[in-house]
């Protein structure tokens, strides 16, 4: 009997999850059940969630002290920046419910870019620029991270369009802008996160 | 003038946290003195996490600045930091030392409490993989720290001689450590297992002092799910649930829980990833590292249960 509302519980939180997230939900379950972020029974807050914001809940595990082995925290302008100050948090570059298909056809990683649209593919909502494409993929063992086109590509495939997963935002940054002004060669084929850690603000 | 007010001039607090610790007597406020530290100001806290209190001193790790941050516990003013090298989380203090778990380096540093570092727990580098959390009981002369890649809690004395090792084959994504040192119990928060299919995986599992489990005060029997912050007192489990953002207390001995401190917002007694907690055993008065905030929160007798 028990057994048999689970399930029902189970399949009922799906059906929730369907609806508020139109993508799939296979790198979700591939490494997290959906219990352990929404509370089917004894949520707080909208969408099965406690209450808490989403940064917390994501940084519970990612952040200071938590369990996994992917530290990160949010991304915070330099002070010496172009721009004014900003605040970029998890959900404006991740869909924690699946990586889903970018606009050149491949795959992202890393759960990068969300459906902004209704067309299933990986975008942002830039703070400058709209809605854009990011392509976030692997292209190649560089000691488990992903490179080169993943994080900016210096226009790889030739399509005029600068898409990689840090430059898509960018247009007052020193390099790799989304778009042809300013330098594109800097380090390129770099993993950037080795000087600009996730954990660190993407600081250097 | 008050207590406090008087206490805001930073050469009389100075002073006033020498005297309260006499070892740092000569470490000038705002002066680094770890191997590559800086000096001048103090840098601001900007991600509180591990907490220890030492008489009237609290010490605060925060990982993205690489301090510990010395706060006098009254009035919750920075009088002191040292900077750590890599990535500090865990603190602990016994004896005029100071031990602090690096991510960074995979050990437990031994410093001095002018923030010379001196040692390290069990030898240097990679021992003590991911030394999320520490407790310490001087009396008995053990320190305990979790390992969250080895999923264990290691034992020590505090000369750094290994012991025992606790919870190996149980624990499944321990991150904290407290220890009730009148009854020789170690509670130990689990994540337990993100896998699970159906229902809450956390708990806090305790153990005696020689690694015997002894009972587990379940996530879905206590309403927790993110165990990110242990103290005990007077019988009293507190608990930080980082995703809750609030404190919950608990009988430590049945599990029942018995009332909540805070909950999650940005206001005075919010919190938004609290990542610790700590009770003065003579005032009653609760200190939780309230992590998004930048801030440390202080529930003023909070302590006190009915």
């Amino acid at each position: 009997m028990n057994r048999t509302v689970c399930i029902l519980a189970a399949a009922f939180a799906a059906l929730t999850a369907s609806f508020l997230s139109p993508g799939p939900v296979r790198a979700l379950i591939a490494n997290h059940q959906c219990s352990y972020c929404h509370n089917v029974h004894g949520a707080t807050a909208d969408v099965l969630l406690n209450a808490s914001s989403v940064e917390a809940l994501c940084l519970t595990c990612h952040g200071p002290g938590g369990i996994s082995t992917l530290k990160a925290d949010v991304h915070l302008n330099d002070r010496n920046s172009n721009y004014p100050a900003f605040r970029i948090t998890c959900r404006q570059c991740h869909d924690p419910h699946d990586n889903l298909p970018n606009w050149v056809g491949g795959t992202n990683i890393k759960t990068v870019g969300s459906d902004q649209d209704g067309t299933g593919l990986a975008r942002i909502t830039t703070p400058n620029s709209g809605v854009r494409n990011v392509a976030f993929e692997s292209r190649g063992p560089d000691a488990g991270q992903p490179t080169l086109h993943s994080f900016a590509d210096n226009d790889e495939d030739g399509n005029l369009y600068y898409d990689g997963v840090c430059e898509t935002c960018h247009t007052l940054t020193r390099f790799h802008r989304n778009n042809s002004s300013g330098g594109h060669a800097h380090n390129t084929g770099e993993t950037c996160t080795r000087c600009h850690g996730h954990v660190d603000n993407f600081l250097q | 003038m008050n207590r406090s007010r008087w206490l805001r001039s930073a050469w009389i607090r100075r002073v006033w946290l020498a005297i309260c610790m006499g070892p740092i007597l000569f470490l000038p406020v705002g002066c680094s003195r770890e191997g590559a530290g800086g000096s001048g100001e103090i840098p601001v806290m900007v991600s509180p996490a591990r907490m220890a209190m030492n008489g009237g001193s609290l010490f605060v790790s925060d990982c993205r600045t690489k301090n510990i941050y010395i706060m006098l516990r009254d009035d919750l003013s920075v009088g002191g930091f040292f900077r750590v090298e890599g990535t500090p989380l865990a603190v602990g203090i016994a004896r005029n030392r100071v031990y602090v778990g690096n991510e960074a380096t995979g050990s437990v540093e031994v410093y001095s409490l002018p923030g010379i570092r001196l040692s390290y727990l069990g030898g240097a580098g990679g021992l003590i993989k991911r030394p999320s959390d520490l407790a310490v009981d001087q009396q008995a002369d053990r320190i305990f720290v979790v390992d969250g890649f080895d999923k264990n809690v290691k034992v020590y004395d505090l000369n750094g001689a290994a012991i025992t090792t606790i919870g190996t084959g149980t624990l499944l994504n321990p991150t904290v450590v407290a220890l009730d040192t009148a009854r020789g119990e170690v509670f130990v928060a689990d994540y337990g297992n993100v896998n699970q299919a159906f229902g809450n995986p956390a708990g806090v599992r305790v153990f005696d002092y020689a690694g015997a489990s002894l009972r587990t005060i379940t996530g879905s029997s206590g309403g927790f799910s993110r165990p990110q912050g242990l103290a005990i007192d007077d019988g009293h489990l507190f608990l930080a649930d980082a995703f809750l953002g609030q404190i919950l207390v608990f009988d430590a001995a049945t599990g029942t829980k018995v009332k909540t401190l805070g909950s999650f917002g940005a206001g005075p007694g919010q919190l938004q990833l609290p990542l610790d907690v700590v009770v003065d055993p003579v005032t009653k008065n609760v200190y939780v590292t309230n992590n998004r905030l930048a801030r440390v929160e202080v529930f003023e007798k909070g302590g006190m249960v009915p």
